[in-house]
């Protein structure tokens, strides 16, 4: 097993890093625009520090596998989950795990056909314009509809494992 | 005879990150890009088959270049192009397209004269290829 030099700390500094990336700022704003919610900031600066530090880790060699980067977000409507995952395409952006951080927001009906062999084109197709950005997949529970069992939506839930 | 057709012809192929810095500039220009393919290489075969649907709305160019690699494996042995349209109006025309992928055979064109009344010469190009049957050209 071969060990790669670790450097020594003091060259490591994590608060220029965090101002380079101007992940900050994206927080900030979150704290100021939305109101309560405590947890959810909370878990959204932790994710941030984590993915500031895999970058640095990757920087000096010591890459793990890159981090899980798929999110579920739950909770009744109008609690800002769009909104959420709106700030978090912008600060996996900004930190370097997304070139280009757009967020396609899609539903159901955007991924699942009409007819066979429908689907799989319509979901590729979303995948297509969702790359190099975040996919926003609303009302995901929605896909799997098991009272009918000729339905599409375990076909997209498919394509959409071997992707992710 | 090397085929030489649409933007950047008389250079080189383009490699794939060529490839990917135009498709990055056409997504920021806007445009669509849409995939076609020939095996028919004459200069005004204009309608080439479609490969896939032309894709709106990317963002990226990583899912244009997965489906370049994926109508290369279709058609290893004919022409692939890309094309990208510009859908402003005014324009609505493409705006720029390039061969990505060409047999690795390319037997090129005659030339035949045909002699018409009053031994006037007409000329027409055919290409090689096409003398034989679909499937069977480029090998």
């Amino acid at each position: 097993m071969s060990r790669h030099p670790v450097p020594d700390a003091s060259s490591l500094d994590l608060a220029a890093a965090l101002a380079d990336s101007h992940v900050e700022e994206v927080l900030d704003r979150l704290d100021r625009e939305l109101i309560g919610l405590a947890p959810v900031k909370t878990r959204i600066r932790e994710i941030a520090a984590l993915l500031l530090v895999e970058k640095l880790r990757a920087g000096v060699g010591l890459t793990a596998s890159p981090p899980s980067l798929h999110m579920s977000f739950t909770g009744n409507p109008g609690t800002g989950k769009t909104t959420i995952a709106h700030r978090m395409a912008e600060i996996l952006h900004l930190l370097g795990y997304v070139r280009k951080g757009h967020l396609v927001a899609v539903t159901r009906d955007d991924l699942v056909g009409e007819f066979i062999g429908h689907t799989a084109p319509k979901t590729k197709d979303v995948l297509k314009r969702a790359m190099g950005g975040v996919l926003f997949i609303d009302e995901a529970y929605y896909l799997h509809r098991p009272e009918n069992e000729r339905d599409y939506g375990q076909e997209v839930i498919e394509i959409l494992l071997s992707v992710m | 005879m090397r085929l030489t057709q649409g933007t950047f012809s008389f250079l080189p192929d383009l490699t794939d990150e060529q490839i990917r810095a135009q498709v990055e500039y056409c997504l920021g220009r806007g445009w669509a890009i849409a995939l076609e393919h020939t095996d028919d290489p004459h200069p005004r075969n204009t309608y080439w088959e479609m490969h896939g649907l032309p894709m709106f709305d990317l963002a990226d160019a990583a899912g244009v270049m997965d489906e370049v690699r994926a109508a290369r494996a279709a058609h290893p042995d004919d022409y692939v192009k890309l094309n990208a349209f510009d859908a402003t109006r005014g324009v609505e025309s493409l705006r720029l397209s390039f061969i990505v992928n060409r047999p690795s055979l390319e037997p090129g064109f005659r030339l035949a004269r045909h002699e018409g009344p009053g031994r006037r010469i007409r000329y027409v190009i055919g290409a090689y290829a096409i003398d034989r049957p679909v499937g069977e050209r480029y090998r």
